[in-house]
């Protein structure tokens, strides 16, 4: 069985890379660290739904509507840049979801 | 409106707690736990009493928000899984939410209030989580309950309230800001002095109290940081609504205090994008 | 201290105070840091912490290994002999799940298993803020001891600091590795450059110790030259000359020049090897034919042999190419190395010159056989390194700059080949050398040994050539004018004197000759203007300058102006024919005529020579007159002349003087020209009224 995509533990280390052929020592670290499930190759999954992707017009659209509620926010600060780009693709995905 | 006793925080607290006091069965868990004689054996008996509750505890056990790798099927084996206090949290958690019913929905949809409480609630937890902090619920109490205060607004001095709401959007103001300059202090200061009533740890109480001036807190700075931050992340992803139409802005000496990196904060979204739901569910009771 | 009994909910402030009295951090590992063992000391120190506080039966640390994925036991307690179990414990818990669990959170995950006894398994992550250091394992028996919330609290704070000394621990290796990392690589490095200064140093004490034998070794020739110059000025200057005093002096200028040749060769080996070292030694290959070199080499050797009564052969091994493509003058250089050192470092016996050419890797290979001393076995190595010879009592012996072998070895291998040396003491040295040919087709091979023959050269003096046609030469002083007559009459061409550039101008356009020599310096129109003039004419023949300035600027100088080429004043024979057998063409008829006259002896030449001697008298107080009167043309015009003159009459030393005053005047520096005049003044004295 070789590892379709690699896995991370709770704390976001790299525990399994990519292709990995799976052996006793493998399954022994993912029990280890906790890992429940994993991706194999060749498995039933078909691949995974490629990201949608936004139109520039709505990015943009987003960005104007959260425009205000970011507007007591240093965007100079890169925590905060971070949220407000992590908001924009949420919104711009739910315009595009919306119609 | 300048401070007259009506208004003062010590004041509005002492109507509250006259009315409210803590759940049953939060006070007997307590109790059971201060025992250093008892046992896990013993808690676990006093949570059974309960079916509902042991019914969302256990529901919550086995859900994403903890992600056990071995189904958890009675209390005991949840109380090894999670360990006292923790579950101890969870108890408070669930309870609390009993004492803020009669609120009318033209003021605050309570909905919005509890699920933007429930994701500050995970999102502090995670930061904790990631932190290494020997029990994460009490993060996950903290941030549920970080905004009461404001209910209590809502409750006591409804009036009061929607002025003030009302002069925020006018200005285009943040709430808590427009709430230290008409009453002298906010919902922040109310919500601590709500827990000190409770008699409840101190590490809550700052934590709540200053979760909008995290450096102002002497004992547990980094608890008001992990709330203060914890606010801002659920705030700025719009999941529910406690009042601020608006974000608040970061205080970086919080976010340093942390000891995080930037990328830390992709590895808390997705947490909280896994863990949400069930945190609502656990919460609010309701299936989605 | 026991745990309170069931019915007091009050905990004992005593009992408090104790268990955390457990907490002082156990000071023990901390004066074992930056030790291999300091690990241990670590678990050591908090294993006794935490069985203060719970008594466990058994328990063990684990650590995660190199790839951070896998855990091992790394210390358990009470002893080795707990290791399996524990193991197995710690196997089933990961199995179980319970043991990710623990990772996951700061706190005791604690499980009940049931074996023969009911045990108690406590697991708890040993980490910092921000990084996972180990696990933590513990076991007892439950039915011993119930575990308190207060117990459970004090194991993580115990953890939590053993964590961070573990991580300390770890950092202080590092910092210590990088520490010693650090004093290796100095102390590398401080080897290495104690041993470059020895090595500058000892270069150093060489090139001291060469210098101190070249002094000796340039010294040596110079006295012979002084000394026998004197002797032949003695012989010369008596009131009566004899006939014996005269071949005395003949041979005893041979000796002169044969000390010049050899002083010139140590110099020029010196400035080679200066190039070398510099990076700058000139290769110019182009094709040409061995044999002659190689003869020229045995014509050259064999006065040094037939000296010290040595036979000195050269075979051929046929086929043998008739043109290599190569630089002569270096494969001249090195085979008159290895065959001068062959011949000094031999006392009797023979000299043999071997070479050979293969076709397969088209290379000739020459092999110098002597039977002299040889070369100790542990010296062979150095031989080719500069300024060592076998020993410095060699160079004593032998002389030598020391510098022949390894210019040897620089020049074969700047060629493209290779030199190695094979040799028995006492019995003699076989040096073999090998340089690359260029393509040399077989057909182009000579098969036979007359084939090689017709290639011999001529005896040793300069072979005057033959040839025919008409020169046109200038020249405005007549003693130079007639000696330059006296050179074409010699090789047989018919020559035309002109005393000026107007004069030759005509006679060039008038005759249209096979050449012109075309003085530099003279009077009413100079050779450069004539030159420029017969080109603006269209005149395309060869037109040579005479001068005595040679710089590489002026040389081009003359290039640009229109000359062909030029000779260089004081006239050497040799390049003198060889000029004109560039330019003109052999008289097959004469070919037979081969003449090693005796040039020096020749009466013409003799008349010519006592002429100049006699007006030096003159113009030398021509040159003073006109310095005193400060007419700088005159003055440096006369020098000028006079320096081209002196050398070609046999007296090179008023050349050299005349060289010397022209150059002090022209830097303006009088002081010396003044005393140089003096000194001319008295070399002009003795020429004429030798003591």
């Amino acid at each position: 069985m070789v590892v379709a995509e690699q896995v991370k533990g709770a704390k976001g280390q790299l525990l399994l890379a990519q292709g990995t052929v799976l052996t006793e020592k493998h399954i022994r670290v993912m029990k280890t660290w906790g890992v429940t499930s994993l991706m194999i190759e060749g498995g039933e999954d078909g691949p995974a739904e490629p990201l949608l992707q936004i139109p520039d017009a709505i990015l943009q659209q987003a960005s104007d509507l959260e425009g205000l509620r970011f507007k007591h926010v240093d965007r100079a600060n890169a925590v905060m840049t971070f949220l407000w780009q992590e908001k924009v693709k949420r919104r711009a995905l739910l315009l595009v979801k919306g119609g | 409106m300048p401070n007259s006793p009506s208004t003062s925080p010590e004041n509005i607290i002492k109507r509250v707690s006259t009315v409210a006091s803590l759940p049953q069965i939060f006070m007997k868990v307590e109790e059971t736990l201060n025992n250093p004689a008892s046992s896990s054996i013993h808690l676990a008996k006093v949570i059974e009493e309960d079916p509902a509750l042991t019914g969302r505890l256990l529901r919550l056990a086995n859900s994403a928000y903890y992600g056990f790798s071995a189904k958890i099927e009675s209390v005991n084996h949840a109380i090894t899984a999670m360990g006292t206090q923790q579950l101890r949290e969870l108890v408070l958690a669930c309870s609390v939410l009993k004492l803020f019913k009669d609120i009318p929905e033209e003021l605050v949809n309570m909905e919005l209030f509890w699920r933007h409480s429930i994701a500050c609630g995970v999102v502090a937890r995670a930061i904790a989580h990631l932190r290494f902090e020997s029990n994460i619920e009490r993060y996950f109490v903290a941030g549920l309950l970080h905004d009461v205060g404001r209910l209590i607004l809502f409750m006591q001095k409804p009036n009061v309230m929607l002025n003030m709401i009302q002069l925020a959007q006018q200005k285009q103001q943040l709430l808590y800001r427009v709430e230290n300059e008409v009453l002298g202090f906010n919902h922040a200061k109310l919500g601590g002095l709500l827990m000190a009533s409770w008699k409840l740890s101190p590490r809550l109480i700052e934590s709540i109290s200053w979760h909008h001036a995290p450096t102002m807190a002497k004992q547990f700075p980094i608890d008001a940081a992990i709330i203060h931050t914890a606010d801002i992340i659920a705030n700025a992803l719009e999941l529910g609504n406690s009042g601020e139409k608006m974000v608040p802005n970061l205080k970086p000496a919080a976010w340093d205090s942390l000891g995080l990196e930037i990328n830390a904060l992709e590895k808390i979204i997705s947490i909280l994008d896994q863990q949400y739901q069930h945190g609502v569910r656990f919460i609010l009771g309701e299936e989605e | 201290m026991d745990a309170p009994t069931q019915t007091t909910q009050i905990i004992d402030l005593q009992y408090l105070l104790d268990k955390l009295d457990t907490l002082m951090t156990p000071e023990d590992y901390l004066s074992q840091s930056s030790n291999q063992h300091s690990t241990s000391a670590i678990f050591s120190a908090f294993s006794l912490q935490i069985r203060q506080i719970i008594p466990f039966e058994t328990l063990g640390f684990l650590m995660p290994d190199e790839d951070r994925l896998d855990f091992s036991l790394c210390s358990c307690w009470p002893n080795a002999e707990v290791f399996e179990e524990l193991q197995s414990h710690v196997d089933r818990l990961i199995n179980s799940g319970n043991f990710s669990l623990a990772l996951d959170q700061n706190r005791p995950v604690i499980t009940h298993h049931e074996s023969e006894q009911l045990h108690l398994e406590v697991l708890h992550v040993l980490a910092t803020r921000s990084k996972i250091i180990g696990m933590f394992i513990g076991i007892t028996h439950e039915s011993n001891q119930k575990l308190n919330q207060l117990q459970l609290k004090l194991l993580t704070i115990i953890l939590a600091h053993c964590a961070y000394a573990l991580d300390a621990d770890a950092l202080t290796q590092q910092i210590n590795q990088h520490k010693n990392m650090l004093e290796d690589v100095v102390e590398k490095r401080t080897a290495q450059l104690i041993k470059a200064k020895d090595l500058a140093e000892s270069a150093n004490r060489a090139k001291s110790e060469f210098l101190s034998n070249m002094s000796h070794e340039l010294r040596t020739p110079l006295t012979s030259i002084i000394g026998y110059a004197e002797q032949i000025k003695d012989k010369l200057t008596q009131q009566q000359v004899s006939k014996k005093n005269l071949e005395d002096a003949v041979k005893q200028s041979q000796i002169i020049v044969r000390n010049g040749k050899h002083l010139f060769q140590i110099i020029n080996d010196v400035l080679d090897l200066s190039k070398i070292e510099a990076g700058r030694l000139e290769i110019e290959k182009f094709c040409f034919n061995p044999v002659e070199i190689i003869e020229e080499v045995k014509s050259a050797v064999s006065v040094l042999s037939k000296e010290k009564g040595l036979f000195l052969a050269v075979h051929y091994n046929l086929p043998f190419p008739a043109e290599i493509y190569s630089d002569p003058t270096r494969l001249k250089q090195i085979l008159l190395n290895l065959c001068s050192n062959a011949i000094k470092f031999t006392e009797k016996g023979s000299i043999q010159i071997e070479a050979n050419f293969t076709q397969q890797s088209q290379m000739l290979y020459f092999n110098i056989r002597d039977q002299g001393i040889g070369i100790p076995s542990d010296k062979l190595d150095l031989i080719f390194e500069p300024f060592q010879q076998a020993d410095n009592s060699t160079s004593r012996r032998f002389g030598g700059s020391g510098l022949g072998l390894v210019i040897c070895k620089h020049l074969s291998e700047a060629l493209g080949g290779t030199i190695s040396v094979t040799s028995q003491e006492t019995k003699g040295s076989t040096f073999s050398f090998s340089i690359p040919t260029g393509k040399v087709a077989y057909e182009d091979l000579l098969q036979t040994q007359s084939d090689l023959f017709k290639y011999h050269l001529k005896d040793e003096q300069v072979n005057i050539p033959q040839l025919q046609g008409k020169v046109v030469f200038s020249e405005d002083w007549l003693d130079n004018q007639q000696l330059i007559s006296l050179l074409l009459d010699s090789v047989g061409v018919e020559n035309i004197a002109t005393s000026n550039g107007e004069e030759a101008l005509e006679k060039v356009l008038e005759l249209s000759p096979d050449l012109v020599l075309m003085d530099i310096q003279m009077p009413i129109m100079d050779g450069k203007e004539a030159t420029q003039l017969l080109r603006a004419c269209g005149y395309a023949g060869p037109i040579i300058a005479l001068t005595a300035n040679v710089l590489k600027e002026e040389v081009d100088n003359y290039l640009a102006l229109g000359f062909d080429g030029f000779l260089a004043k004081p006239i050497s024979r040799q390049a003198f024919y060889n000029t004109l057998k560039q330019y003109l063409s052999e008289n097959d008829q004469n070919n037979t005529k081969k003449q090693s006259m005796n040039w020096e002896c020749s009466s013409k030449y003799q008349t010519m020579k006592t002429n100049f001697a006699l007006g030096l008298e003159q113009r030398f107080h021509e040159i003073q007159q006109a310095y005193q009167q400060q007419d700088s043309s005159q003055f440096a015009s006369l020098i000028h002349a006079l320096k081209g003159a002196g050398g070609s009459f046999g007296y090179p030393e008023v050349t050299e003087i005349s060289k010397q005053i022209e150059q002090a005047y022209k830097e303006q520096q009088y002081a010396i020209v003044e005393r140089k005049l003096s000194q001319l003044k008295t070399i002009v004295q003795h020429i004429n009224f030798p003591q």
